[in-house]
């Protein structure tokens, strides 16, 4: 066994993704040296504290997640958001200050012409295409550079009205999966994270239906329909609410999909046609209140 | 396949797996002890789990075996007076396990936490994606790189967590 086989046979070991025959050439081939020997040993010490789910939970709540791997890069550094909104937030109150200050000018009392030099363009005048309504800023004491952070998802599906259905599923397609989130309630645009247990290995869809009726695909992050998770605890992430979701704030329920046994991908139907005719469900309800 | 393990009248696969769990107490700080505790490691092994079947078990259980045992001899009790003491159970400490079989999985997992914390961020991502059971086409795909290239980090990111583990052991 080769160096490169070893190592993913290490990988899968670790995180109890091994069958029962590629289990035994491992430890074989680890026997057979004592550098592999020890690496397998450590692995084992991995194993065992990663048999725990909650300190499994912990870590994979800890772990940074790919769209913050990618900020930071370096030239990434100087488009982030966390940049770009006391900047942004700078240049909007500037542009308050002035707009309220013409509006001010252009409000305040006529003054009297006090001969032919009265100025041009007197009391009561506006610019051409200016009125005097004064865009809303954010309340006083809050400048926009102080507003939370909104983390979204680096990519958003919105369902379309096809996955409504899913939520009218009788309750006899209910099932156990345990699931759980990391928490009740949430500020809208924070992200969640959700664990459930897979009896057998099942493809896995989770969607969020949102305080008017929106209704999001969460699971998989990219939309698919795809995915097939393994046995056991399994976990995935979402921001709780959608950057386009009319509502930031309220009840949002999640409901998570599952088909399981040998059920192939969606072929010849639509995902949602797939899911409707085929899975089972669970699902939980989280509040979130707006920043 | 016969219910009697052909493993413990196996005398090189015995003698390689003594000579193995030598060198892993040795690396794991117990030189001085290492042939004794791999010798205790080896009599628990063949008096409480003879009935193991596969080997690959027998490696787990004389693994957990000996982390146990190479901890008491760190903590410089003698790892004589335990040996009936420890229950190893899918590879978490049993519901019986005393509070000094507790403190030792907490203080691992803390070590395992720390490690990972200095890790770069590439390789924290990584491990998150495995943690959440991704497959490697699925790793590949999510980083935009090959499933070679994922090898290569895959590689890489694992010696630097080991690396990492061992010099806080």
């Amino acid at each position: 066994m080769d160096d490169t086989e070893f190592g993913r046979l290490l990988d899968a070991y670790m995180v109890g993704d091994l069958p029962a025959a590629d289990r035994q050439r491992l430890v074989e081939a680890a026997l057979e040296s004592p550098e592999r020997a020890i690496e397998l040993s450590q692995i084992e010490d991995i194993r065992e504290s990663l048999a725990d789910p909650v300190f499994k939970q912990s870590l994979v709540r800890e772990l940074p997640d790919l769209e913050s791997a990618e900020d930071t890069a370096w030239w990434r550094q100087w488009f982030r958001p966390l940049y770009l909104v006391p900047l942004t937030g700078s240049a909007l109150a500037v542009v308050a200050l002035l707009l309220v200050t013409d509006a001010r000018r252009q409000t305040s009392p006529p003054q009297i012409a006090e001969g032919p030099g009265a100025p041009a363009g007197g009391p009561g005048t506006t610019a051409p295409g200016r009125g005097l309504s004064v865009p809303e800023f954010p309340p006083a004491g809050g400048s926009p550079a102080t507003e939370p952070p909104v983390a979204t998802p680096a990519a958003e599906n919105v369902a379309g009205d096809d996955s409504r259905p899913l939520f009218e599923l009788p309750a006899s397609r209910a099932v156990d999966l345990a699931l759980r989130l990391d928490a009740d309630m949430y500020t809208a645009g924070a992200t969640a994270s959700a664990t459930l247990m897979l009896s057998s290995e099942s493809h896995v869809v989770a969607l969020v239906r949102g305080p008017s009726g929106s209704v999001r695909h969460v699971y998989p992050a990219d939309g698919s329909f795809d995915v097939r998770l393994d046995a056991g605890l399994q976990m995935f992430t979402f921001s709780v609410s959608g950057r386009l979701d009319p509502e930031q704030g309220g009840q949002f329920t999640l409901r998570v999909f599952v088909v399981d046994g040998p059920n192939p991908s969606p072929t010849g139907m639509s995902g949602w046609s797939w899911l409707a005719e085929r899975a089972r469900f669970e699902e939980v309800v989280y509040v979130t209140a707006a920043p | 396949m016969s219910d009697t393990p052909d493993w413990p009248g196996d005398s090189r696969f015995l003698k390689q797996l003594s000579v193995r769990l030598a060198q892993i107490a040795a690396f794991k700080g117990v030189r001085d002890r290492a042939d004794d505790v791999a010798q205790e490691t080896m009599m628990v092994l063949l008096r409480k789990y003879a009935y193991l079947q596969d080997r690959a078990e027998v490696w787990r259980v004389a693994n957990g075996v000996l982390r146990k045992k190479v901890h008491e001899a760190r903590r410089g009790r003698p790892t004589e007076a335990l040996s009936d003491e420890f229950e190893v159970t899918d590879g978490r400490p049993g519901v019986e396990a005393d509070l000094v079989e507790r403190a030792r999985v907490k203080e691992q997992q803390t070590r395992f936490r720390t490690a990972l914390s200095q890790l770069g961020t590439k390789c924290q991502q990584l491990f998150k994606l495995k943690l959440l059971g991704r497959s490697r086409s699925e790793m590949a795909a999510l980083l935009g790189i090959t499933e070679n290239a994922l090898d290569v980090r895959h590689h890489r990111c694992r010696k630097q967590l080991l690396e990492a583990l061992a010099a806080l052991a």
